[in-house]
């Protein structure tokens, strides 16, 4: 019975974890699609009273919010691919060939996964500043490619090792020689590792806010993190548009997560078993 | 293969990445070492010059430094401990589930997916003293007669940490949950033959064979509280007590326009995360051993 008990118990718990994860959400949903004044009932209505699409509206047609998604889009994708070429060769060295200094190497990555990501930004401005790119997408990409490196490298390192050794060997036997045997052999078996590491760097540059605020000036060049907390000085704290344009944000990244949750999964835990 | 040729391809593959490390990282973390040596102001920048150590002696008997040092250091460890505790738990209830785990971890994983500005500026409106949901639901419920500041004075810093708890706390869980998944069965049912309870067989098994994912859980989410700033900047702009280091040295280089002592802040910051850091990892394996 007491068995019983517990996992009645266990139901329940997993109930308030769902409850409290989805219901901060739920509320800007309901907000969102709820009218302007809504928010300001006593008491409050906890559903769309009646339900409403002028939030929604007015997020694509007053604002750059459309070209602020497209602007996230093109940064977390081109971050993601710039990320993966720059770091898919450097873990396969790292993971299974002899290199020189290879100690050295993993403590540039740590060193740069450790610094304080707003010392960089003054330097990092000054010095898109000087090449005219501010306003630009690479002023935005190059400086986020140098944040996910080092967790491209950990995750893909991890998973370059976790291939059978005699991968290789048997490549070379077959008369490939050994960029062959990368290119033709082990990068195809990669694909998992590479697709976990490029949901976890789309993310990551899809949500960084710090950066693309001192990166960027005008409205049309902004991302839509920075475009949502600018939204704001916009209006006196238009709550409802806000929230719309919250929702907007949030889709593609819960699309990510409903369906590569595994892979994200896969992501995050690589390597803690070492 | 080869010994030189292997070498030769891997420094190949390396290249590209070290090239694109040391032109757009080492620059900016050069300066930051050198800057932190002057005192460059940008509103006057022509009167900037080279003041040795002043920076650092002004940081040590700089108030503000140490209180923000004080902000942090408790945010770092409050927030840090119960998304610990929090993600155990919640790690080891997905982990019993019979049916529909991969829905729950998805579900989860909702809020640690978020932008944090996103989830900032939501719970910016649901902690809202006027119109928030949290004051609205509970003067409904009849457990407060008036409206609760929950980004006032006195309750701004348990807000912060509450919005990171609910953000993070599913990550800790999900490093756990695959802990919990790699413990084999059996051990289990040995548990189980021996008659021990379950708390004994958390205490015997359960606990010991996750310490190594506990250790990355607490190390990830250590260095990152240790630099919080998205958070407390939209929640509170560091007010009430809120405000952290690196809400500081923000302050301080693009407010107050001072890229040289802004440059200390950072260097200590930078070294206070590499030593905490370095810390953990040896007390790990000294547990390890």
């Amino acid at each position: 019975m007491a068995h019983r008990g517990a996992t009645i118990w266990s139901w329940f718990g997993r109930m308030l974890l769902v409850v409290l994860a989805l219901v901060p959400i739920y509320w800007i949903v309901n907000v969102s699609f709820s009218g302007p004044q809504a928010l300001y009932k006593v008491p409050l209505d906890y559903y769309p009273n009646p339900p409403v699409l002028e939030n929604y509206r007015e997020v694509f047609d007053v604002n750059q919010f459309p070209g602020n998604v497209g602007n996230s889009f093109i940064v977390a994708t081109l971050t993601t691919l710039l990320t993966l070429a720059l770091g898919a060769p450097a873990a396969y060295a790292l993971a299974r060939l002899r290199v020189r200094g290879r100690n050295l190497i993993l403590a540039v990555f740590l060193g740069l996964a450790i610094f304080p990501a707003i010392g960089m930004m003054g330097p990092l401005y000054v010095a898109m500043a000087r090449l005219g790119l501010i306003n630009t997408i690479p002023a935005l990409v190059l400086p986020y490619t140098l944040f996910t490196l080092p967790l491209a490298i950990w995750i893909l390192t991890h998973f370059f090792s976790t291939l059978p050794a005699s991968l290789e060997d048997a490549a070379l036997v077959d008369g490939c020689t050994p960029p062959q045997a990368f290119l033709r052999i082990i990068l195809p078996l990669s694909a998992p590792g590479l697709f976990t590491s490029a949901i976890l760097i789309f993310i990551w540059a899809w949500n960084e806010f710090l950066f693309a605020l001192i990166m960027t000036t005008t409205p049309e060049s902004r991302t839509v993190p920075v475009a949502l907390a600018l939204f704001a000085g916009l209006h006196e704290l238009p709550w409802a548009t806000i929230a719309a344009a919250t929702v907007i944000t949030v889709v593609p990244v819960v699309v990510l997560v409903v369906f590569f949750q595994r892979q994200i999964v896969e992501g995050l835990t690589s390597g803690v078993e070492r | 293969m080869i010994r030189g040729q292997e070498r030769r391809l891997a420094l190949w593959l390396l290249l590209p990445s070290l090239v694109f490390v040391t032109v757009l990282g080492a620059f900016p973390i050069l300066s930051q070492f050198v800057l932190s040596f002057t005192d460059l102001n940008l509103r006057f920048p022509a009167d900037r010059g080279f003041v040795g150590g002043a920076n650092y002696a002004r940081l040590v008997t700089d108030a503000v430094f140490w209180q923000d040092l004080g902000n942090t250091l408790l945010f770092t460890v409050v927030s840090v401990g119960l998304e610990l505790l929090l993600g155990l738990g919640a790690a080891l209830l997905i982990n019993r589930a019979i049916r529909g785990r991969t829905a729950l971890t998805s579900t989860l994983m909702m809020p640690w997916a978020l932008p944090t500005v996103v989830a900032a500026t939501m719970w910016s409106l649901i902690l809202n003293d006027r119109i928030g949901l949290v004051n609205s639901l509970l003067s409904r419920l009849g457990l407060i007669s008036e409206r609760v500041l929950w980004l006032g004075p006195k309750l701004a810093m348990t807000s912060v940490i509450l919005a990171d708890v609910w953000k993070t706390t599913p990550f800790v869980a999900i490093i756990l949950l695959a802990g919990l998944k790699s413990i084999p069965r059996h051990y289990y049912e040995a548990a189980e033959l021996d008659g021990a309870n379950r708390w004994e067989t958390f205490r015997a098994i359960t606990l010991p064979l996750l310490k190594p994912f506990i250790a990355v859980a607490l190390l990830f989410r250590a260095m990152d509280a240790f630099r919080i700033f998205d958070l407390v900047w939209v929640l509170t702009g560091g007010a009430s007590g809120t405000e952290t280091l690196s809400v500081y040295i923000y302050k301080v280089l693009f407010r107050y326009s001072e890229m040289g002592y802004g440059s200390t802040l950072t260097i200590a910051l930078f070294v206070i995360v590499f030593l905490m850091s370095l810390g953990l990892i040896r007390s790990m394996r000294v547990q390890a051993e």
